[in-house]
């Protein structure tokens, strides 16, 4: 039998989402992160940045590291991130392997993971300099 | 003669940074440290078990507050720039008082952050309830170094002198084969 068919569910579409998030800042994020949680570490975005119909916000990030990283370097990550963004940011940090808080699998729903600068192409920078990503954008 | 007010107040402060220091650092060693999941666990309604941990949280933020609030004075008094506090803080380090403007203020929202509702989960109450206790020895030296820092440069002790003799030997004791920045 096919392995593929009763994983179904998996090959749901989802539509693209504008992320309210520009390449610099992308970059920022990834640099700031990868420095504290290494090189595997995944970064996603949830919450109010994924929604085009509003403006500002906090910037949610749900980070995923192969190990647990302390809770004093956890938030001199968050705290140098704000500073660079000059944005407010919340974090909700995991580490892969261990089982998620009900928050986690709720946010696990909706996050969608950020793309890697580099990834980014010219045509991906915003145009009207409103500082948003132009749907679909390339993933890692 | 009686001291001015500005000075007997740093006086006070200085006194009370101290007293939240040493009732945290006393409160700390009826834990068994470091703590584990399991152990949270098999306490989880042991509320004598739970209240010197709720006690060092309170203390321990109690601790940085005040902390905080006597450097700004303290700065004051020297007319240092206290607007933004960060201006304060940058002083500070500059002063070696404490070790960055970053690691306090990281201080602060790591505090905060156990308070978010993210961290309602067993792993982030050990992670939480650890890091405090990692941290002591380093607030502990801070606010020694004020104390000494406001001694030398404003003529001004803790107005509980035997209360800053008790933290030197806690922090003998506290230190001892340790690194603090």
């Amino acid at each position: 039998m096919d392995p593929m068919v009763n994983i179904g569910p998996r090959f749901v579409e989802i539509a693209p989402t504008t992320m309210r998030l520009n390449p610099s800042q992308c970059q920022q994020i990834h640099q700031t992160l990868t420095a504290v949680a290494g090189p595997s570490v995944s970064i996603s975005v949830f919450g109010s940045r994924l929604d085009d119909t509003v403006r500002g916000g906090d910037v949610d990030l749900w980070v995923q590291s192969q190990h647990p990283i302390d809770p004093l370097r956890r938030a001199r990550a968050a705290l140098r991130l704000e500073q660079q963004l000059e944005l407010p940011v919340d974090i909700v940090w995991s580490v892969v392997g261990e089982p998620k808080t009900s928050f986690q699998q709720m946010i696990a729903t909706t996050a969608q993971k950020l793309p890697a600068a580099e990834f980014l192409g010219a045509n991906d920078l915003p145009a009207s300099g409103n500082g948003r990503l132009k749907p679909p954008f390339k993933h890692p | 003669m009686k001291p001015a007010p500005d000075l007997d107040h740093l006086a006070q402060q200085l006194s009370a940074v101290q007293r939240c220091a040493y009732f945290a650092l006393m409160t700390a060693r009826k834990v068994q440290w470091p703590l584990d999941v399991p152990t949270l666990d098999e306490h989880r309604l042991d509320v004598d078990w739970f209240e010197p941990l709720a006690a060092l949280n309170d203390r321990f933020t109690k601790w940085q507050d005040v902390m905080g609030a006597t450097m700004r004075h303290t700065a004051d008094l020297l007319a240092e720039p206290t607007e933004p506090y960060l201006r304060v803080l940058v002083f500070f380090e500059k002063q070696g008082v404490i070790p960055s403007a970053e690691y306090w203020q990281g201080l602060r929202r790591m505090r905060n952050e156990a308070a978010h509702e993210y961290d309602l989960n067993p792993v982030g109450v050990v992670d939480h309830f650890n890091a405090l206790n990692d941290q002591l020895p380093t607030l502990l030296t801070c606010t020694l170094r004020l104390a000494s820092f406001c001694k030398s440069q404003l003529h001004c002790v803790s107005a509980d002198i035997e209360l800053q003799d008790r933290l030197q030997k806690l922090q003998a004791a506290v230190t001892q084969g340790m690194n603090v920045p």
